[in-house]
């Protein structure tokens, strides 16, 4: 990178984190105040089950709340556990009713501010309060960001815990950096799956979905793979003892698991026992990506060229069509658009107006979804080329190219295309959100299981948590689109890289 | 002076313009010989047709417009017959070279200068990429730039407009044409900067020996640029001759209000002289003098009949009623007559200067 940019590229980096962060703040702050708490339980089937026990019903309404960060819920029985030891006799006695440890449960936690309550057959004793807005903002910051380390895990059972980090190989022989008494067993390895190296080291948590994929955190519900979970042979040694086994258990995600059974310890030397299965098919995110960015590309190579061959055959037969193709799909709703586009593919091409059809393994489920989303891509950056490139003919340094001997074509090349490719640079940006945008309608419209279809439907179940996330995610991935605009641009134009220059000096 | 060379020739030409299904006449029967190494000025108000004329012996007519009759023979080359791009390749740019009026809109904002200018050499001279930069850095310090070297890299952004207008100049005179087409090149400039430009222009001309034609809507740069001066009027030449006889002796009432609104002319405290009127529409087909309806001399032949051309000298011509033997005398403005006075009072001097 050229010297000058450095001052530049760091600038817009800072400025893209303090975008991302205001979003975020302002997304997390907007669910935790918006959504009144009686809401998230209307796509619990838990809950219904519960409701000819009142008590239980009541319990499990404000474990869900804690959990969701709403409140802080104590049960009397937890209160004298705190106090009198877990299995201590005197629990009991104090939970007997017309005990005199009503009274100082209730006195002591009014006194803390709580709400005390009893609960409707036992009468037990409960109380909760309510956690202000601002401080569930500020520890949904504070659980954001989890570092792994050594001392993480305590586990009283285990005091001989071994802590620290060693090399080791993982099951498929590849070198990986391991620990013991952190969270993760490997902290760090490489495979051949994007970005290769990878980490268990640092992880984001954006809290627990609930109430679909209930208690798995939401980054993992996105990132962790779908479909029928995926066996293969594995060859390790436990105990000094090689064996041999069928399992799904993708072994970088392996925690530690406080109390083994036995068909873990023939598997597992250590504790880290507990491992998320390997999926066929790829994650919410996998398939939102591979979706999003084939039709990006899509968009701006068919586009582009119908534009640019638009602008050459200006007011010929060619420009009309895509003229026509422009305000046909900018006109006419989006899920018109596309239910039209999926009738055709279906009928006319064969191809599966539905996603789940085929799946995610077959490459022809992927075809009408990526094209639908390209569409609207499509007549953006015809548009705005063909825009660009009519202004440029009309340029005066066109002429004067003309009238140095250029042909038509050479100019056309050498000046005009280039030209217009430039402004073009400053619509990417624009084209990603876009596509975001895009993969809203159209992963719901044909059933993809990516990020788009759950987007609105953890709006509709109040997935407070998931909700959060994948704001963040689609915020992240403009920023970032926008930022790699104008870096692009900066190196692109002349004019601005220039000015950058300057700025930097 | 003996006989010059002809090196550009336009006899009857007419070009026509389609917009919006109705027909424009823009050029009107124009003929004009291009004599080789003069400077010819062509005058005239803005639209009058001066750069579709010149535009026409580079084949730059906009698709919408079309060469309706006449001739233009280059070179023993009949220009007219010439459709392709192809077909012009070996004398747009090459032979014939032509500079706009916006120095800061005739380069490509994104390209740098450098390729701007060897771009055009290696097409003509069909000249290695190295050779070309050498031809072209000559180029650049011989049309004043100095670093040429370093500021072979630069983009448009990075020089000022004079400095554009000589790099314009550079790349119109990279293959050294026959023939310089400067349409009001200093037009967007201010004074000083016209004024080195216009220098400039007249020192290369010595160098290579070029013939330039000069457009400009303003007769006063005229007097220190051409050796001849042509004056258009709605899509005709009014009037041609020796600058010296389009200044000090001129005949048509369109030459003469030109003359009447020069700006060194003006009294003190007076209003400058502006024309009254606006010229006609090229639309329709004008009747008699397109001029008449605008000119205060104007007789009553002038509404019904076009005025031949009559010769005053064997270089001055004009196509005005009021040359007519059966014209009564007209009395021309004052600064006409001052002109003239200035004329007398200048062949007096030369010709004392001479004995
Ligand atoms: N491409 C075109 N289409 C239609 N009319 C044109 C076109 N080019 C020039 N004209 C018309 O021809 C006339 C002469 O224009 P021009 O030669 O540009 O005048 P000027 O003397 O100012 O250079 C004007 O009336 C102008 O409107
Ligand atoms: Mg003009």
């Amino acid at each position: 990178m050229r010297g000058f940019m450095k001052g530049y590229v760091l600038k817009r980096i800072l400025q893209s984190l303090v975008s991302v962060f205001l979003v975020s703040t302002l997304t997390v702050f907007l669910v935790f105040s918006c959504i009144p708490r009686q809401l998230v339980f209307k796509g619990d089937q838990m809950l219904q089950k519960l409701a000819n026990r009142p008590d239980e019903y009541q319990d499990y309404k404000f474990r869900t709340w804690e959990s969701l960060g709403y409140l802080d819920y104590i049960t009397m029985k937890e209160y004298a556990q705190s106090i009198y030891g877990n299995d201590s006799d005197q629990v009991s006695t104090a939970l007997q009713s017309g005990s005199s440890f009503y009274e100082r449960f209730r006195a002591e936690l009014q006194a803390k501010r709580y709400t005390v309550e009893a609960q409707p057959v036992t009468g037990y004793l409960y109380a909760y309060k309510d956690i202000p807005t601002m401080t569930r903002v500020l520890r949904w910051y504070a659980n954001l960001v989890q570092v792994d380390h050594p001392w993480r895990v305590k586990d009283p059972n285990n005091p001989d815990l071994k802590r620290g980090y060693y090399f080791t190989k993982d099951w498929s022989g590849m070198p990986a950096l391991a620990a013991s008494g952190t969270l993760y067993k490997y902290q760090i390895w490489i495979d051949g799956s994007f970005p290769f190296l990878h980490q268990n080291i640092i992880h984001l948590y954006m809290g627990r979905s609930y109430p679909t994929y209930d208690g798995i955190p939401v980054l993992e519900v996105i990132g962790m793979g779908q479909g029928r979970t995926a066996r293969r042979e594995v060859t390790t040694k436990v105990g000094g003892q090689e064996v041999t086994f069928y399992t799904s258990i993708d072994e970088h995600t392996l925690k530690y698991k406080p109390d083994l059974d036995r068909l873990d310890k023939n598997k597992f030397e250590d504790n880290y026992a507990d491992g998320n299965n390997i999926y066929q098919d790829p994650s919410m995110l996998g398939i939102s990506f591979r979706i999003g960015i084939m039709s990006l590309i899509l968009s701006l190579g068919i586009g582009l060229t119908i534009g640019v061959v638009a602008a050459m055959r200006k007011d010929k037969m060619f420009d009309k069509v895509t003229m026509g193709y422009i305000v046909f799909i900018s006109s006419i709703p989006t899920l018109l658009y596309i239910a039209l586009f999926a009738r055709f593919g279906m009928k006319i091409l064969g191809l599966p107006d539905k996603f789940p059809f085929l799946g995610a393994q077959n490459f022809l489920s992927y075809i009408l979804p990526t094209l639908s989303l390209s569409l609207g891509g499509i007549a953006g950056e015809a548009l705005w080329i063909r825009r660009y490139m009519v202004d440029q003919m009309n340029a005066d340094y066109v002429k004067f190219a003309r009238s140095k001997g250029l042909t038509q074509g050479e100019v056309f090349f050498r000046h005009i295309v280039r030209n217009a490719l430039i402004p073009i640079v400053h619509s990417i940006p624009m084209a990603v959100i876009g596509t975001l945008a895009g993969a809203l309608i159209t992963e719901s419209f044909y059933a993809v299981p990516g990020m788009g279809k759950m987007f609105p439907s953890s709006i509709s179940d109040y997935n407070n948590a998931m909700i959060i996330a994948l704001t963040f995610i689609f915020t992240f991935v403009s920023v970032f689109a926008i930022f790699l605009g104008d870096i692009l641009v900066t190196i692109v134009d002349p004019r601005i890289s220039l000015a950058a220059r300057k700025e930097a000096r | 002076m003996d006989t010059p060379n002809i090196i550009l020739s336009a006899k009857d030409l007419v070009v026509k313009f389609r917009v919006r299904n109705k027909e424009l006449t823009a050029i009107r029967h124009i003929s004009l010989d291009l004599f080789e190494g003069e400077t010819l000025a062509i005058v005239g108000e803005s639209g009058s047709g001066k750069t579709v004329l010149t535009k026409t012996f580079t084949g730059m007519l906009e698709s919408n417009g079309r060469i309706d009759n006449g001739s233009i023979i280059f070179e023993g080359q009949e220009l007219t017959k010439l459709k392709t791009d192809k077909q012009w390749e070996t004398i747009r740019g090459a032979k014939i070279s032509t500079v706009f009026q916006d120095p800061m809109t005739s380069l490509n904002p994104l390209k740098r200068i450098g390729i701007q200018i060897t771009e055009v050499i290696e097409k003509h001279q069909k000249l290695p990429s190295a050779e070309a930069k050498k031809i072209a850095l000559n180029l650049m310090e011989r049309v004043g730039i100095k670093n040429a070297e370093q500021r072979f890299t630069d983009y448009p952004f990075q020089y000022s407009g004079g400095m554009r207008q000589r790099i314009v100049i550079a790349i119109a005179l990279a293959c050294k044409p026959r023939i310089l087409i400067c349409d009001e090149p200093t037009t967007a400039l201010d004074v000083t900067i016209q004024a080195q430009i216009l220098d400039l222009i007249r020192n290369l001309q010595r160098e290579y020996g070029f013939t330039t034609i000069y457009i400009t809507h303003d007769l006063g740069v005229v007097a220190n640029v051409a050796d001849r001066v042509a004056v258009m009027y709605a899509g005709q030449i009014v009037e041609y001759g020796t600058v010296r006889e389009i200044f000090y002796d001129p005949k048509h009432p369109y030459t003469w209000a030109l003359i009447s609104s020069l700006p060194t002319l003006a009294e003190k405290d007076k209003p400058l002289y502006a024309i009254p009127g606006t010229p006609p529409t090229l639309f329709s087909d004008i009747k008699g003098d397109a001029f008449a309806p605008r000119n205060r001399y104007a007789l009553k032949i002038d509404f019904e009949e076009e005025p031949p051309f009559y010769q005053v000298s064997p270089t001055h011509f004009a196509k005005t009623w009021l040359l007519d033997p059966r014209a009564p005398q007209a009395e021309p403005p004052d600064a006409v007559k001052i002109m003239r006075e200035r004329g007398r009072k200048n062949t007096k001097q030369t010709s004392e200067a001479q004995q």
